[in-house]
Order: structure tokens, then C-alpha cells, then sequence
């Protein structure tokens, strides 16, 4: 739906003008950063901490004093410090699908807890390119999700790379979906008119496409669309043990759907 | 306390019961037609009365000798200096043949400021006002009033104004008693109204009489023009952006007249030209038509209609957007006797808003209202020249739809009705040794109405009930009392000082995401959940003209406080669910400043410097820890220099700069990486302060007389010096910068030249 509000917006900015301004940012205290993933085979807990904003070196990860994952049975796990505040585990866990995971990550005495709910993995058609005509010729990503329970609300989260670099992001839930269970996704990549500028934004003949979409619990899905929405912060989805100790960042478990392909433009009608 | 009661009547009495001179007259037309309702005032007082069905008039002077001044829409106004009571006073007034070209409502515009009881009333003289330089060559009625002490602007590309630290949705705009909840064109960059069908209007910046309610900041009250009952008179006018044309005349003469006027912006006609932007829609319009009509000889009736609409198309109705106001109203002045009158007003209001987005496989479509139907009765009893008592009472019926949105196969909305009754009594009284007084009274009770769901809500934001209740059940009431007293004390012929308490309350509240307010902000009622606005106002001013009112000075300074203020919770905007009670937290605010303000009133040049040192701030639970934080509307220090030259009868020219301290901003204080992308830290809501504000306008006009018609070339330049003003700041990391952050500025307007052509006849 802003959607709409970003077309008028787009007209509003037709005879504007941009320019770089300097702004005096207050400095605060590092907040400690948590992503952490759960895949049916493995489990990475990502740790570093927030930078200044006029700090232009990219934020180290660091090492905490534990990470521990604990299943809804009890049973824990001890993840072991890799490299760069990366925390990583192998373990089988498809067998557990549908089963929440508790994150417990201890920093400078405090200690962090998140959980997740590990869902089937996402049913999706095969992405393709289309062009749309859009005050301009657009090109689209478009695929479409399969919803399989139509009795409860499913969330997903689908990110596409470009050559291994992440080109961009989007969150979907199955509101508004019809008994088809079809959820479409279309997702507007640049204008054509737009090409002649060489920019990360565009894709070119020969790019590697690479698609992973999630089926995602309801926490992370309002964290994510928070997260989107800009100028303030999501809500906290870590609680502390310590009254009002700030964390941010997500813990989410997922069964990833991928799908790859090497772009090959086509032209568009006039 | 009889005693005391006792004490202040006779009091009162004796102070009013001191010898003064009534005057008493007759008033024609040329044609030796009696006039009716002429307005008929004492030159440097506030004594003012009507003229009957017969034309005739008595006012109730201090001394003598004195001046009176009669003006009458569509006539010359007229000015007579009485030296003794001899004769009945006998006075024809002459056609203004310029009818449409000006309408001085106000006899002394300069003089309404310091003669006014009630403290922070602007009164806006078209003829003046209309002399600024606008944008695209459109005279803007709201921009215009942005000059003036303690009104702000938004800022480019926002109709929204700002007063006394309150935000534009705690303004209550009226157009001829008609609530316009939207008053700008293209997303604010143009005001709603035509500026050709505005007859006067008046500005109280908190401190109100006590028949306006609903505004915790302001009330803007338009009243539109009649037409002519002697003549007919047509106008038109093309700009660079829109062409407009107003007509009026006599339907029967001298007993009923028709007023029209409509603009269209066209420059949708030069998209059509290329070929990229063939297909698109972009344009706007409004009309306003106004039927007068002398009902025998004690009753006028005025009958007004207004639409103004907004279209936004992309090719093929892929999106959609338009939006707009329609109003209607029936005004019907009856005359008791000489000293007692009534005014019955039947209203009917709206305000719409729909969008739709169809391209590939997205069907999107969202839509909004506000309607508001509204009766109302108006008494005011004279029993002197020196006191006024009004009593009236209203009765609004509001549906609103705060959002329904299709979404594929899903389909929400939220709406609610309300009704809310009021009544008041002001008493107005002028004492012979310079006091004045005017207290007020109003009482409010509103009524939610089932109907529709209405719901008890956790703190996370999550509906804990679901509550039913029939339709046109009470869900819940809220009651307001609103005292309102002003006084003023003019303890030198042209000299005084005011002051004055204000109440008021609030029962439809818009929340803005950005501090930019525009047609797509969602508006919501007192709920069971949602409480009223209550706005507390202390002012105290001193106002000083020079002996023969060529300048004038003010000096206002005033506090107020807002309980029920609502923000939109982290992460949340107008979008994020149906239900707008899960996204609000609710808290309080307060403003208190300064305004200064100096005019020149006469000679070849005219103008005025007004400056404004304000501070506004909320306090809401959940926000900056709870703490006392800068509003998102807060601005330090607010300029704004206007000036006029009459170089002769043909040229003039006009110069406004304007400068205001950046609006408050919130940025990041820390960024972070997460989902492969940099994402921001804010630690503070507002606690950035955007670049200033400033620029300038310039405009030049030609008036040729022809012996028939008018014509004036208008030239104007907008933004003279280009200075880009900030409209958006956006943030992006860039590590390969030492600063580590690039900061962007997106600006909308630089320097845009202006020409328009006249033609009045």
C-alpha cells in the first residue's frame, strides 16, 4: 500500500534537488548487535556492537561470554566462537520442524534471550523478470508463494544477491490471500531509462541471481517490517536480565527455498 | 456572594450608564435603494452596529466631534466626520465598480490588532494579502498568513500552518461555518481556496470566542464572498499552472445575488504534450458558488457551496490517487428586533481520500473520509451600544472512516460516528474608562456511537476485547467545560494592554508521520480509548499605534499546554494496522514564546516585520525515556519581513523573507549491520535540528485602467536568491568517507518564475 504514497512521492520529486549536507551526530555508547540464524542444519549467532555514525570502519564482531541455543525439550547447546563475532553450530535439526528455540547470548555480564519457532519450508513458483510500465519501463521481480496452511498466518522473508552480494530484501505475509493460497510477489528492480548509469541497483547480462525465501514466525516478521519502516527504532525482541539493557537485532529460524539463475535481459514492447 | 454579585452589577451599570451621544441615520444607494446590514463603525473604537431592513442605524458614540465609517459589500466604503447631533444622519453610498477586484472587510486593518478585545486574533485583509508574493503566481490565502507572528510554516510542499507550537491538525479551518479538514491542493503545495471567492477571514491563535470549539491551537474562520445585488462583474485569470474566472451579479436586483468562482490547474495539458508523461493525470480544481438573498425585511439568507478535488493518475489507471473537500452550507440571518438577531446555520461537510494501485499482480486500494453534518443557532442580544451577550448552541453528527483498505481478497475499515452537542454564552462589555472585557462560556458533551467495533488494547499494542455495541448506542461520553475570558485596557488613546485565558478541547485528531502533514494522514475520533484534547491557554500582550495610525507595534507573549497529545509508537506508522488505537501512545505537550510584530500602515510603502521565539515540546510514555522531548514542530526563532511600493496607479511591488530555525529531525545517533544491510540506531525522537529556512519573494504588478476593464500582469520570482531549503534529509553509510555517513538534502524548489494575466471587468 505505500506503494502509492511512493508514486506520489516520485512525482513530487520530479523537479527537486539533492545535495550532501554535513549534520553534527551525537556519539552514544555501543549497543550490543544480535543476528541470529537457525537453519535445519545449523545454527550462526552473528555478535558485534553499534558504531558512531561518523565511524567509517565497519563494525568488528566480537566475542561474548556465551551463546547457548535450547530446544523446547530442554535439551541445550553450547555454540563454539568461530572468527568475527560469529558463533556457528552444525546440528540436524529438520527432524524438530515446527519446534521454538530459545537464544540465550551473555554480554558484559548480561545476558540476551530470544526465541524463535522453526516453520516447513516456503513453496514458491520460479522467479522470473518482467517488464512494467510504470511512468517508465520497469523490470520486476515476480514470483509467487505458495501458502500451504491457509488456516493460519504465515510470514515469509525472501532475499535476492547479485553475484553473491545481497541486492535486496522484502517481508510477506499471506494477508489478503485467497483460497488459491497463491501469494504474488512483485518486486521493482530499476527503470530502464535508468540504465545508463552504471549503479548497484541495476542487473546486467550475465549477473547470478540467487533467491532465498524463508517461512518466518510472527516476531520476526513484525521486527523486519519495523526495521523497513525507518526513522525509529523496532521494538526489542531480545529481553534482557537487567532492567532496561538495550539489544539490538533478531534471532529468526527458517528452512530456506533457493532458487539460482544467470540474468538475460529481454527487451521490452514500446 | 450575593453581595458580590450585587456589587459587580452596580458596578457595571454605573460604569455604562455614563453619558454618551446616540446617533441615529439612514443609509441609501445612489439609486435611493435603503441598505441593509451595512456596517457601521466608530473611527478608533470598537463601537459598531448593522443598519436595518430599512437602512437605518443608531450607534451610541463617546464624544463628540467622531468619525463613522460605513462599508457594504460591493459599495465604496464611506467615511463621515460628526461634529454635533443635529439632524438624522443621511448617507448613500456609491458602487464600487472594482467590486471584485478587492474587499476591505476590515475597515483599519492595522487598527483591528489593537482594538480587538480577545488578545492573538489576525485579521486577514484580503486586498493586502493579496499583494504577497505566491508561488507559480497563485495568491495563497495560507501561505500569507505563514507571515504573520506566531504561524508557521511546514515548510515546501505543505498547505499545513503552525500556531503557537500547536500542530495543523489542532487547527479548526471554517468556510463559511463549513469544517475543511484538508486545505491544500498537489499534496499542500497550493491552498484549497481560491483566493477570489474569500471575503475576509479571521485568525485566533488560541485565544477564541466562546462559539468556536474543537481546535487546541487555532480557529481559521473564511467567510466567502457575496455577490453584487447591483451589478454583474466577471474576472478571469491564467497563470503558468492554473487558469481561474469569477462572475457575480443580481439574480433579483437589490434582493438576491449570485456569487461563482473556479479554478483548474492545467499543467496536465503540457504532459500530454511529451511522450513520456502522455498518459498521466495530474491536476487539480475547486469552485465556489454563493447565492444571497434578502428574505423580507428582517432576513438575509446565504446559501454556499465549495469543492475542491485533486487527481492523480499513472497510464491505465495503474495507480490511482484524488482526494478532496466538498461543503455545503445554509446561513440564515434573521433580525428579532433592534437589538437582538440570530443566525441558523445548516452545514454539511467532507473530506475523502482514496488511492488504488493495479499493476501486475499487486490490486491494492485505500480510502478515508470525514463527514460531518452540523445545525447550529447563533443569538446575539445588544442591550447597548456597549455590551454584547451571544448565546448559542450546535449539534454536529461526524462519520469518520479513519481507513478501509482492499488488499487482494482482504478487506478492513475502520469507522466510526459520533455526535457532540455544545452551548455557550459570551458577554462582551465595553466600560467608558478603557476597559473591556468579553468572557465566555462553552459547554461540550461527546458521544461515541456503536455501531462498529471499538476495542480494549494491551500495551504491546495487541486487542485484548473486541467490545459491540448497538448502532447509535453511547459507547462513551466526554464533557467540557470551557471558560474563555479576554480583557483589554487601553490606558492611553493608542495605547493598551490584553490579556486573556482560553480552554478549549479536541475530539478529531490527526496523527502526522513525519511532521509534514498531507491528504493521506490518518484521522481518528474520541474512543473509549482515545481521550479529547484539552488545550489550556494564558496570553498577555501590548499592543501601541502612532497618532495617526501609520505604525503600529505588538508584543504578545503566551503558555499553553495540551493534555491528549498522540504519537505514533516506534515502528509504527499510518499503515501498520486497521485499528488506529494500537499504533498511538498518548502523552502531553506544552509551547510558550514571544511575537513581536511592527507595521507601517500608510504611505507609498507599507509592509511589516513579525518574529517569533517559541519552544514547543511533548512528553509521552514510551518516547526518549519518558522525558520532555522537542515536537516534531518546535522552531527556535521564526522571521518573516514583508514590503510593498506603489510606485504610481500602474506599478507596484512586493518583497517577503522569510527564515525560520530548522525543523526539529530525527536521526541516527548509531548505524549497525544486520540483514546484510547497514541499519540506524535513533536514540532520540527530534533530537536533530534540520538546516534553516529562509528565503525570498519578489512580485511585480501592472494595473492597467481601460474604460471598461482592468487588466494586471502579475511577474513574480519565488526563491529569488535559489536557496534550496530542506524538504527530506537522508542518511546513507559510506565507509569509504572519512565521516563515515553521507547526509543527503533533498530540496523542491530553487528559483521558479512566475507571470499571470488579469483581467477584470
Amino acid at each position: 500500500m505505500k506503494n502509492i504514497l511512493y508514486f506520489i512521492l516520485a512525482l513530487i520529486l520530479f523537479s527537486s534537488c539533492e545535495k550532501e549536507i554535513e549534520l553534527d551526530y551525537n556519539d552514544i555508547d555501543p549497543i550490543p548487535v544480535i543476528e541470529g540464524k537457525l537453519t535445519p542444519e545449523k545454527v550462526e549467532v552473528k555478535i558485534t556492537k553499534t558504531r558512531n555514525m561518523n565511524d567509517s570502519t565497519k563494525g568488528k564482531g566480537l566475542e561474548c561470554e556465551s551463546v547457548i541455543l535450547t530446544q523446547l525439550n530442554g535439551q541445550q547447546f553450547v555454540l563454539n566462537y568461530d572468527n568475527d563475532g560469529f558463533y556457528r553450530l552444525e546440528y540436524d535439526f529438520l527432524s524438530n520442524s515446527q519446534n521454538t528455540y530459545m537464544l540465550n547470548v551473555k554480554i558484559d555480564g548480561v545476558t540476551y534471550c530470544c526465541s524463535s519457532t522453526l516453520y516447513p519450508q516456503a513453496e514458491i513458483t520460479e522467479p522470473r523478470f518482467v517488464w512494467t510500465n510504470l511512468m517508465d519501463w520497469a523490470q520486476c521481480l515476480e514470483f509467487e508463494i505458495i501458502d500451504k496452511d491457509l488456516n493460519t498466518e504465515n510470514y515469509y522473508w525472501y532475499n535476492v544477491y547479485k553475484n553473491g552480494e545481497i541486492y535486496c530484501w522484502a517481508i510477506v505475509d499471506d494477508t489478503g490471500c485467497d483460497s488459491s493460497g497463491i501469494i504474488y510477489n512483485d518486486y521493482l528492480c530499476y527503470y530502464d531509462s535508468d540504465m545508463e548509469n552504471d549503479d548497484d541497483a541495476f542487473i546486467y547480462d550475465g549477473d547470478i541471481i540467487e533467491m532465498e525465501v524463508k517461512s518466518i514466525d510472527q516476531q520476526t516478521f513484525d521486527y523486519l517490517s519495523e526495521l523497513q519502516y525507518g526513522n525509529n527504532n523496532p521494538k526489542q525482541v531480545f529481553k534482557s536480565d537487567i532492567d532496561n539493557k538495550k539489544c539490538l537485532g533478531y534471532f529468526t529460524a527458517y528452512n530456506p527455498q533457493n532458487y539460482k539463475t544467470v540474468y538475460n535481459k529481454t527487451p521490452h514492447k514500446k | 456572594m450575593k453581595n458580590i454579585l450585587t456589587f459587580i452589577l452596580l458596578f457595571m451599570s454605573t460604569i455604562m450608564s455614563n453619558a454618551q451621544t446616540k446617533l441615529l441615520g439612514t443609509i441609501t444607494s445612489k439609486t435611493g435603494e435603503k441598505l441593509a446590514f451595512v456596517a457601521v463603525s466608530e473611527d478608533g473604537t470598537t463601537n459598531g452596529t448593522l443598519s436595518d431592513i430599512d437602512g437605518n442605524f443608531s450607534i451610541t458614540v463617546k464624544s463628540l466631534p467622531t468619525k463613522l465609517t460605513f462599508s457594504f459589500l460591493g459599495y465604496q466604503t464611506y467615511e463621515q466626520e460628526i461634529s454635533s447631533v443635529s439632524n438624522k444622519i443621511n448617507v448613500t453610498l456609491e458602487e464600487d465598480t472594482k467590486a471584485l477586484e478587492e474587499v476591505k472587510v476590515v475597515a483599519k486593518y492595522g487598527r483591528s490588532r489593537t482594538e480587538n478585545v480577545i488578545i492573538g486574533v489576525e485579521n486577514i485583509q484580503m486586498s493586502e494579502m493579496s499583494k504577497v508574493p505566491a508561488i507559480m503566481g497563485e495568491r495563497d490565502i495560507i501561505k500569507s498568513i505563514q507571515l504573520l507572528p506566531g504561524i508557521k510554516s511546514e515548510g515546501d510542499g505543505s498547505c499545513g500552518f503552525q500556531v503557537r507550537g500547536g500542530t495543523p491538525a489542532q487547527n479548526l479551518i471554517l468556510l463559511d461555518n463549513a469544517t475543511i479538514y484538508n486545505s491544500g491542493h498537489l499534496i499542500g503545495f497550493f491552498s484549497a481556496f481560491n483566493d477570489e471567492a474569500i471575503s475576509n477571514a479571521q485568525l485566533y491563535k488560541g485565544q477564541m470566542p466562546a462559539q468556536f470549539g474543537d481546535a487546541s491551537a487555532s480557529v481559521f474562520d473564511i467567510t466567502t464572498r457575496s455577490g453584487s445585488m447591483e451589478d454583474y462583474y466577471f474576472k478571469a485569470s491564467i497563470g503558468l499552472l492554473a487558469a481561474k474566472f469569477a462572475a457575480e451579479g443580481p439574480i433579483a436586483k437589490n434582493k438576491a445575488s449570485f456569487f461563482v468562482s473556479a479554478r483548474r490547474s492545467y499543467f496536465d495539458l503540457f504532459l500530454k504534450a511529451t511522450e513520456k508523461y502522455k498518459d498521466k493525470v495530474l491536476n487539480f480544481y475547486d469552485v465556489n458558488a454563493k447565492v444571497t438573498t434578502k428574505l423580507g425585511k428582517k432576513d438575509m439568507m446565504n446559501i454556499m457551496f465549495f469543492r475542491s478535488r485533486d487527481n492523480m493518475e499513472l497510464d491505465n489507471k495503474i495507480a490511482v490517487a484524488n482526494w478532496g473537500n466538498t461543503a455545503a452550507s445554509l446561513d440564515w440571518f434573521h433580525r428579532y428586533g433592534q437589538n437582538i438577531s440570530g443566525n441558523t446555520s445548516l452545514v454539511y461537510s467532507n473530506f475523502d481520500f482514496y488511492e488504488g494501485l493495479n499493476i501486475l499482480n499487486i490490486d491494492e486500494e485505500a480510502s478515508a473520509f470525514v463527514r460531518h453534518y452540523l445545525a447550529k443557532e447563533n443569538i446575539k442580544y445588544s442591550p447597548t451600544e456597549n455590551h454584547n451577550i451571544m448565546l448559542g448552541a450546535q449539534i454536529d453528527h461526524i462519520i469518520l472512516k479513519s481507513a478501509e483498505w482492499q488488499y487482494y481478497s482482504l478487506n478492513e475499515k475502520e469507522q466510526r460516528s459520533a455526535q457532540e452537542y455544545s452551548a455557550w454564552l459570551s458577554d462582551d462589555i465595553k466600560t467608558n474608562f478603557g476597559l473591556e472585557i468579553s468572557m465566555g462560556l462553552r459547554g461540550v458533551r461527546f458521544d461515541v456511537l456503536g455501531g462498529s467495533p471499538y476495542y480494549n488494547i494491551g500495551n504491546d499494542g495487541e486487542i485484548l476485547d473486541t467490545l459491540s455495541y448497538k448502532s447509535g448506542n453511547v459507547v462513551k461520553s466526554y464533557y467540557s467545560l470551557e471558560p474563555r475570558f479576554s480583557f483589554k485596557y487601553q490606558f492611553a488613546p493608542h495605547q493598551s494592554i490584553k490579556g486573556g485565558y482560553c480552554r478549549t478541547s479536541q475530539n478529531i485528531h490527526s496523527v502526522s508521520e513525519n511532521g509534514m502533514t498531507g491528504p493521506y494522514d490518518r484521522n481518528t475520533m474520541s474512543s473509549n480509548i482515545i481521550k479529547p484534547e484539552i488545550a489550556n491557554q494564558i496570553s498577555f500582550g501590548y499592543m501601541a499605534e502612532t497618532e495617526n495610525c501609520g505604525y503600529e507595534f505588538s508584543l504578545e507573549g503566551y503558555y499553553k499546554n495540551v493534555d491528549n497529545v498522540y504519537e505514533y509508537k516506534d515502528g509504527k506508522g499510518f499503515m501498520s494496522h486497521i485499528e488506529f488505537e494500537r499504533m498511538l501512545m498518548c502523552g502531553k505537550g506544552r509551547a510558550y514564546g514571544a511575537e513581536f510584530y511592527a507595521k507601517k500602515n500608510k504611505g507609498k510603502f507599507t509592509g511589516w516585520i513579525s518574529y517569533t521565539l517559541s519552544w514547543s515540546e511533548n512528553k509521552v510514555d514510551g518516547i526518549n525515556d519518558n522525558k520532555w522531548y522537542t515536537a516534531s514542530n518546535d522552531r527556535r526563532h521564526d522571521i518573516a519581513l514583508v514590503g510593498m511600493y506603489k510606485f504610481n496607479n500602474k506599478w507596484d511591488m512586493s518583497a517577503t523573507w522569510v527564515y525560520n530555525t530548522g525543523k526539529a529531525l530525527t536521526a541516527p545517533s548509531a548505524k549497525y549491520e544486520a540483514t546484510d544491510y547497514t541499519c540506524y540506531y535513533y536514540n532520540e525522537r527530534n533530537g536533530y535540528r534540520a538546516p534553516a529556512y529562509h528565503r525570498m519573494d519578489v512580485s511585480f504588478n501592472r494595473t492597467k485602467e481601460c474604460e471598461k476593464c482592468i487588466k494586471i500582469w502579475s511577474f513574480g520570482i519565488y526563491n529569488i536568491y535559489n536557496h534550496y531549503n530542506p524538504y527530506i534529509i537522508s542518511f546513507e553509510n559510506d565507509d569509504t568517507k572519512l565521516s563515515g555517513t553521507k547526509t543527503v538534502q533533498t530540496s523542491l524548489f530553487g528559483i521558479v518564475p512566475s507571470v499571470s494575466f488579469t483581467i477584470k471587468f
